[in-house]
């Protein structure tokens, strides 16, 4: 028992020091994209307010809420829970271990939030503690909830944390709107007065119907093109992407069976696509990247260098998320793979047209808000867009290429590397030389597992 | 035609198997039998080619069963499957299929659905289905299409006396179309009833082979092989 106790603190000390390195990554992107707007704000003509500014990290927070909830829910779902429960581990080591589980959101959440906020503050320091400890504060209440969830261990209860993070997210602006009208002397019954006002004032619900109206009209747009484009290149083929040649039926008796003309990338596709869009997950990803785009969008006048940086720190953003879920699914499917005729060029081909699907629809939908807007003229949105895909293809292969080191354990060993590989990333030509070697080895140790 | 000419693997323990012989015509299922470590499971990888062998081939035809293109003329049942389990039924057998042979599925995956009584179950997530469901599922996208060598390791494990029934109907079908059938279970009766001819492996080594008769008994062929010293 000692030893079993010993092996699960030493993962949750390793846990946190990878969720550390994890939250690095992730945030990365994340930081790029608020430091070009600081810079514009600082040194341009911005017109970023307060309150616009504050609903951002409020936002980012619902997005933080959303990956606590699913993160936890999927722990609490797992067997491993239930194994310790059956060992004997008690609740608060349970807990322990939970906290050390979701160390994603967590650290997303304190370091991502502050960091927000830092901007809101013109990097004032001390509006970044109080909003680092609100966010702390708001994780420390899913993680309680988590706590009493572990206790009562009802799958039922799960909308009980759905409703929290609405709750946490109203508490929040509200404690925001505290925080900026709270003069000492005031009774209750006033504040509370002069809160409603100070919010009716923010014209936030202004901008949350803009915005979300935005995000649903680019969807529809994005889901509609996709439609078309999956239309046109399966059903007609008018594009011959095949990366197989066509089989034929090799005996008579098979003659009866109908083969039609089509790609195992379809296969890839259907797999791959239906498994993202069940995950909340990744459409909260792709619903606030397009939210938080458009809103930089309208809230930003500058170069086209400007717009440029926020569209590569989006594909970033997106990519750097989901990157590893994209090839956590195929590392699972390794016991499948090794009876199937796949091969490695065209493995790794299927995946740089997903990993375009999974990341352009954000940067297309604000490159087309922008357009539509006249901030951009034809020429420009032609270059972004080229430059868009290339650059898309470009991080998926590089961070395809670190992790095919490693390939098919995937989820437990590729934190720290892809964390090294964001920061080697700015060496002149070693993406090109980590591409070509970390392909070469992927494609040598292809179905050597 | 099956041919597996010397194949071996010898594991750091000393334990494995020793060159493996063997051919199958085709429509004859053939029965690996033998104690937990004899070598069966090993024998089924390299035979699948999914595991490398220290020596010798397998073949297909004239193609060899490690050769890519080999593997869309395989059905294989691992012994303990791992799936991905956040995928639907029939997500997971379209997305094999697809891979494959190209194309939609045609019938034949429903055919075997309904005949697995999963038709109804297709658009559950794999994680929503019991152990022995999840079997039938594995026993589907191994015989689907009827490759031209099925083969599946313990494919009775988990499975309930109806799926047994059905399983030995659809083997004696794909028999009936030409496969060839590598099968190992531990029920001798299940395989006395489907099995054309039974090998018996003893630690890496054929002790001996048994065509289909009247007359065969397996519990005897079993004791005398691998009880006689209790």
């Amino acid at each position: 028992m000692r030893n079993i106790r010993l092996y699960f603190s030493r993962i949750v000390f390793r846990g946190i020091i990878r969720g550390a390195a994890i939250a690095l990554v992730h945030i990365l992107p994340w930081i790029l994209l608020v430091a070009a707007s600081f810079a514009f704000a600082k040194f341009g003509q911005s017109e970023l307010t307060l309150e616009s500014r504050g609903l951002l990290g409020l936002m980012y927070l619902l997005g933080t809420c959303v990956f606590t909830t699913s993160k936890i829910r999927y722990i609490l779902g797992g067997q491993e829970i239930l194994l310790l429960k059956k060992i004997g581990f008690s609740g608060n080591e349970l807990f322990v271990y939970c906290l050390s589980k979701v160390k994603i959101p967590f650290l997303m959440a304190t370091t991502g939030y502050a960091c927000i906020y830092g901007v809101e503050a013109e990097l004032g320091w001390p509006g970044a503690i109080t909003c680092l400890a609100m966010s702390a504060l708001c994780f420390l209440w899913a993680a309680i909830l988590s706590s009493i969830y572990i206790t009562l261990f009802n799958s039922q209860k799960s909308t009980l944390l759905k409703d929290i993070s609405i709750i946490l997210a109203l508490a929040a602006i509200f404690t925001k709107a505290y925080k900026e009208t709270y003069v000492e002397g005031m009774l209750l019954f006033q504040t509370v007065e002069e809160m409603v006002r100070h919010l009716a004032r923010m014209r936030v619900m202004d901008f949350i119907s803009f915005s979300f109206f935005s995000s649903f009209a680019s969807m529809a747009m994005i889901t509609l093109g996709t439609a078309l484009l999956f239309w046109i290149f399966f059903r007609q083929r008018f594009l011959k992407l095949s990366v197989y040649t066509v089989g034929k039926p090799r005996r008579r008796r098979r003659s009866r069976v109908r083969i039609t003309v089509g790609s195992p990338l379809k296969s890839f596709m259907k797999r791959d696509l239906g498994v993202a869009f069940s995950s909340k997950i990744f459409m909260a990803i792709q619903v606030g990247a397009v939210a938080l785009g458009i809103w930089a969008s309208t809230m930003l006048r500058g170069s086209i260098l400007v717009h440029l940086a926020i569209y590569l720190a989006i594909i970033c953003w997106v990519l750097s998320l989901k990157i590893q879920d994209v090839l956590v699914v195929d590392s699972l499917f390794v016991g499948v793979y090794k009876t199937l005729p796949i091969k490695f060029k065209d493995f790794v081909l299927m995946k740089a047209a997903l990993a375009a699907l999974y990341s352009l629809p954000c940067p297309l939908a604000l490159l087309a808000a922008e357009f539509g807007m006249g901030k951009i003229t034809a020429l420009s949105a032609i270059i972004l867009l080229i430059g868009l895909m290339l650059w898309s293809e470009l991080l998926f292969f590089y961070n395809s290429s670190i992790i095919m080191l490693y390939f098919p354990k995937v989820k437990n060993t590729t934190d720290m590397p892809l964390l090294l590989g964001d920061f080697m990333m700015l060496i002149p030509l070693f993406p090109v030389i980590m591409i070509v070697c970390g392909m070469r080895i992927g494609a040598k140790k292809w179905r050597a597992w | 035609m099956l041919t597996v000419n010397g194949i071996k693997k010898i594991y750091p323990n000393g334990k494995g198997l020793k060159p493996f012989f063997l051919k199958a015509e085709p429509g004859e299922i053939v029965c690996l039998i033998g104690p937990n470590g004899s070598g069966k499971t090993t024998a089924f990888n390299m035979i699948a080619g999914i595991a490398q062998s220290d020596g010798g081939e397998c073949l297909i035809g004239d193609l060899s069963t490690s050769d890519i293109e080999a593997k869309k003329e395989i059905g294989f049942l691992e012994e303990s499957p791992y799936y991905y389990d956040k995928i639907t039924v029939e997500n997971f057998l379209g997305f094999i299929w697809g891979i494959k042979y190209k194309g939609e599925p045609n019938g034949d995956i429903y055919r075997l659905l309904a005949k697995f009584d999963l038709l109804k179950r297709k658009g559950y997530k794999l994680q929503e289905l019991s152990m022995g469901l999840k079997k039938r599922v594995g026993v589907i996208s191994a015989l689907m299409h009827y490759p031209k060598l099925i083969i599946l390791d313990e494919p009775a494990n988990g499975l309930d006396s109806q799926s047994l029934i059905l399983l030995k109907d659809e083997l004696v079908a794909a028999g009936k179309q030409d496969c060839v059938i590598l099968i190992s279970s531990h029920i001798l009766d299940f395989l006395k009833d489907i099995g054309t001819r039974f090998v018996f492996l003893k630690n890496g080594v054929i002790k001996k082979e048994l065509p289909r008769s009247q007359n065969v008994s397996l519990d005897e062929t079993y004791r005398s092989l691998y009880m006689s010293k209790m």
